[in-house]
């Protein structure tokens, strides 16, 4: 992915909504031809804003949106042919769902004959062509998320924006329609932002994800890159599980470092950007990379703690753990690969390569 | 796949069966429930409003006027067949009734009741008592006769009996046939009334015109205002809220002669227009048509802006946000999108004030002239002025009718959107 061409650029963005407190703070952002980036969050992170602005609802209070290496700031929104699947999906209640679907044909005046067959196409697209005499009251959430996402893509728009579309669906059925997203998105090639503020939906989807904090933008990358090698603390914790441990840093070699835990324990690890001798830095292990069977291994790291609690969950088991520096430690261990017993209170040692931790600045 | 059905079909049918019994059991109960809840409400209605508009209803068909006064002439005349002068027995018994009911006092009702029909009637009534108490009761039938028609030539006539006959059972539709200018002829047929009397229809249509010229201002003048209500930020909302109920925290009589001050030929209006130069001589604004508008428009229209507003709150924002992002122009979408989801409002409102200003009396009396008087001005004026709650009671009767035949078609419209809606 390179930034040769980006379909939407987003430039020294900020916005306020009441004049004192910046809700997106300097955004700088390209969104590629063709990708699914997905913008994700906590509550009130500015994704929905930024989504906002993009589709014309909101003006940036400075900087510059472009589409298509062409500004948007006086451009309105019903010209700028983005479409936007909303989170309630804003089905007009007065109109079939074939009319819905047609609703942005007819507006740009496609002759009568071609809004019959497109329509009919966007409704055998999402599987729903029996249905196109219903009003969309008489559909369930999945069938009128299907006819939004039909709706918005019925009349080939440059880029399609979709914020928490799948927010009210019960999590079967999200994930069913995750999968079918994905697979309009590869099909159709269409660029695709997608808002959400749950990080396993960012994962299965994205091409790339932008973690939003703060109104700034902590990290962009793909979900592995993502996941493998946060850039800060917020990261880490935000996406994935992760166990948190802190530390100053002893020394720091190229991708490599030194920790000297808070408890005196001295771990080598990753090192991700932005970290400097002497100064602070978080430690962050996954739950599943923690290995019992590495015991003999002398390059590994070790740490000392108490095993508190054993939760059973069919295809992995959870141990909860008390150490010095976190009395809220968690391991993941597939349940085939358990074979010890439990006692509460029982002192054991953890061990973890270094290249399954990483070291990052702390937030 | 139908054999197997089929096979199964006693069964599954007494399945379904039982399942509706079980559902209409439990449905009943909550029905109860429902009604139990409802039953204050309802006693009070039935006490307060129903009766009284039940027996408005009776009364318009209602005349015991004549048999109270004369029961046996009365029984003995809607016998007689009509086509030659009544025996002298019915003489003798009209004689004697006439006599009777100048005593009690129930006469005078009576004489009322026949003149509708036959205007000079009180007169003649009237005389013949007083003539007829003065002298002493007459020995035989025969004497009766003599004397009845000596005290007046009409009783010798046969028009004078048909129209006692006609008043005398206890139900007329004489009072309705008149609200709706028509009227029985000597047969019985019914006809069309001479244009002179015939001036209710003509009421009752401008009195529809004016609710309906009334009802299409406040629907002009209430959409905008109501949306602007509806999406304004609340802190501006609540103000102008506050700004459309403040005429219902004034007397409506207040209000209403508060026109009269400001309509005036010299009034406010007239000055404010004349002092920048818009007008050279004042406008009359009051007593006219104008004026009547004016001030119906200021009462009813908090009543469309209420039913619109609560209509529009419930539109998600969205749904004008989904319609601009598919590439409508906001007028467009204004039109196609937001309009036709606010028509369930727009028809509780059209039908409030519609209904509401057909039945107004007060603001039309007080800055309409004749011309501009609606159904209930001539309600009010039976009622108060000559006492004749037949006719009254039949032009409300009327008047009921119209607002229901308007509710009904709104139910059944409203129910029809909301099936095609939902
Ligand atoms: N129209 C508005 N007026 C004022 N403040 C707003 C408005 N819209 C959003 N905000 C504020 O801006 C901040 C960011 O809102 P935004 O909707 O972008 O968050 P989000 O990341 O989409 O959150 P969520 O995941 O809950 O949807 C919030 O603090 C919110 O209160
Ligand atoms: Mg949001």
């Amino acid at each position: 992915m390179s930034a040769v061409d980006p379909i939407v650029r987003f430039e020294n963005i900020q916005k306020s909504y009441d004049g004192e407190v910046n809700i997106v703070k300097n955004l700088n952002l390209d969104i590629e031809r063709g990708e699914f980036l997905t913008l994700l969050g906590p509550s009130g992170s500015g994704k929905s804003t930024c989504l906002m602005m993009l589709a014309g609802f909101e003006s940036p209070t400075q900087g510059t949106i472009y589409l298509d290496g062409q500004a948007l700031n006086k451009i309105p929104p019903y010209k700028r042919d983005i479409g936007v699947v909303f989170q309630n999906y804003a089905l007009f209640p007065h109109m079939s769902v074939a009319e819905n679907i047609a609703f942005p044909l007819g507006v740009r005046k496609v002759p009568k004959s071609e809004i019959e067959q497109r329509t009919k196409k966007a409704l055998d697209m999402v599987r729903l062509g029996h249905l196109a005499d219903r009003k969309p009251i008489q559909l369930s959430g999945g069938q009128q998320q299907r006819i939004a996402l039909a709706r918005a893509l019925v009349f080939e728009p440059k880029l399609v924006l979709l914020d928490e579309p799948l927010g009210a669906l019960d999590k079967n059925l999200r994930e069913q329609m995750q999968i079918e997203l994905k697979h309009l998105h590869e099909n159709l090639g269409v660029t695709m932002v997608f808002v959400t503020h749950d990080q396993s939906e960012a994962l299965t989807m994205s091409d790339r994800i932008a973690v939003f904090n703060d109104g700034i933008i902590q990290q962009i990358d793909s979900p592995t890159a993502l996941y493998e090698r946060p850039a800060n603390e917020f990261v880490a914790t935000f996406i994935g599980e992760t166990n948190v441990m802190r530390g100053t840093v002893e020394q720091l070699i190229n991708n490599t470092c030194q920790l000297r835990l808070n408890s005196g324990a001295l771990i080598h690890a990753e090192a991700g950007a932005g970290l400097q001798i002497g100064q602070p830095a978080c430690l962050s292990v996954r739950p599943e990379r923690i290995d019992f069977t590495l015991a003999s291994d002398a390059e590994c790291n070790r740490i000392n703690g108490h095993l508190a609690e054993y939760i059973y969950h069919g295809d992995h088991i959870r141990l909860r753990l008390t150490l010095a520096e976190n009395d809220d430690f968690m391991i993941k261990v597939p349940a085939n690969h358990w074979q010890g017993s439990f006692t509460p209170g029982q002192a054991t040692e953890l061990c973890f390569r270094a290249s399954d931790c990483r070291a990052v600045p702390v937030a | 796949m139908e054999l197997a059905v089929e096979n199964n079909g006693p069964s599954l049918k007494d399945e379904s069966r039982e399942l509706k019994i079980r559902l209409r059991r439990s449905q009943r109960r909550q029905k109860m429930k429902a009604l139990l809840l409802v039953a204050p409400l309802f006693l009070f209605t039935l006490i307060v409003f129903i009766t009284p508009i039940a027996l408005m209803m009776v009364r318009s068909v209602e005349s015991p006027e004549v048999q109270n006064a004369f029961p046996e002439t009365s029984k003995a005349l809607m016998q007689w067949q009509a086509t030659e002068l009544p025996s002298v027995d019915i003489y003798a018994l009209m004689v004697q009734e006439i006599r009777q009911s100048w005593a009690d006092k129930t006469l005078s009702q009576a004489a009322q009741r026949i003149n509708y029909e036959d205007p000079g009637f009180r007169s003649l009534l009237t005389r013949t008592a007083r003539q007829l108490s003065r002298g002493s009761a007459p020995k035989t039938a025969a004497e009766a006769k003599a004397l009845l028609i000596k005290t007046n030539a009409q009783w010798g006539e046969l028009p004078t009996w048909q129209v006692i006959k006609n008043t005398a059972p206890a139900y007329t539709s004489y009072y309705l046939l008149t609200s709706l200018d028509l009227q029985k002829n000597a047969q019985g047929d019914i006809v069309a009334a001479p244009e002179d009397q015939g001036i209710y229809v003509n009421i009752f249509l401008r009195t529809l015109w004016i609710a309906f010229v009334v009802t299409m201002i406040c629907l002009v003048l209430g959409f905008p205002l109501a949306h602007l209500l509806a999406n304004a930020p609340s802190k501006y909302a609540n103000l102008l809220m506050i700004g459309v109920l403040l005429p219902f925290w004034t007397s409506l009589l207040v209000r209403t002669s508060a026109w009269v001050v400001v309509l005036q030929k010299n009034g406010l209006i007239n000055g404010l227009l004349e002092s920048i130069g818009l007008i050279n001589e004042p406008l009359i604004l009051l007593f006219n048509r104008p004026g009547v508008y004016i001030g119906l428009v200021h009462i009813l229209l908090p009543f469309m802006v209420l039913s619109l507003y609560s209509v529009m709150k419930s539109i998600p924002g969205t749904y004008m946000r989904a319609a601009l992002s598919l590439g409508a122009h906001p007028v467009v979408a204004f039109f196609k999108v937001y309009v036709p989801q606010t028509l369930p409002g727009v028809a509780a409102g059209f039908l409030l004030c519609f209904i509401m200003s057909i039945g107004y009396y007060i603001t039309p009396a007080l800055i309409g002239s004749p011309q501009d008087q609606m159904i209930s001005y001539f309600i009010a004026y039976y009622t108060n002025n000559v006492i004749n709650w037949g006719m009254a009671s039949a032009l409300g009767a009327i008047l009921l009718l119209a607002s229901t035949l308007l509710f009904v078609l709104y139910a059944r419209l409203s129910n029809r959107n909301q099936i095609k809606m939902g």
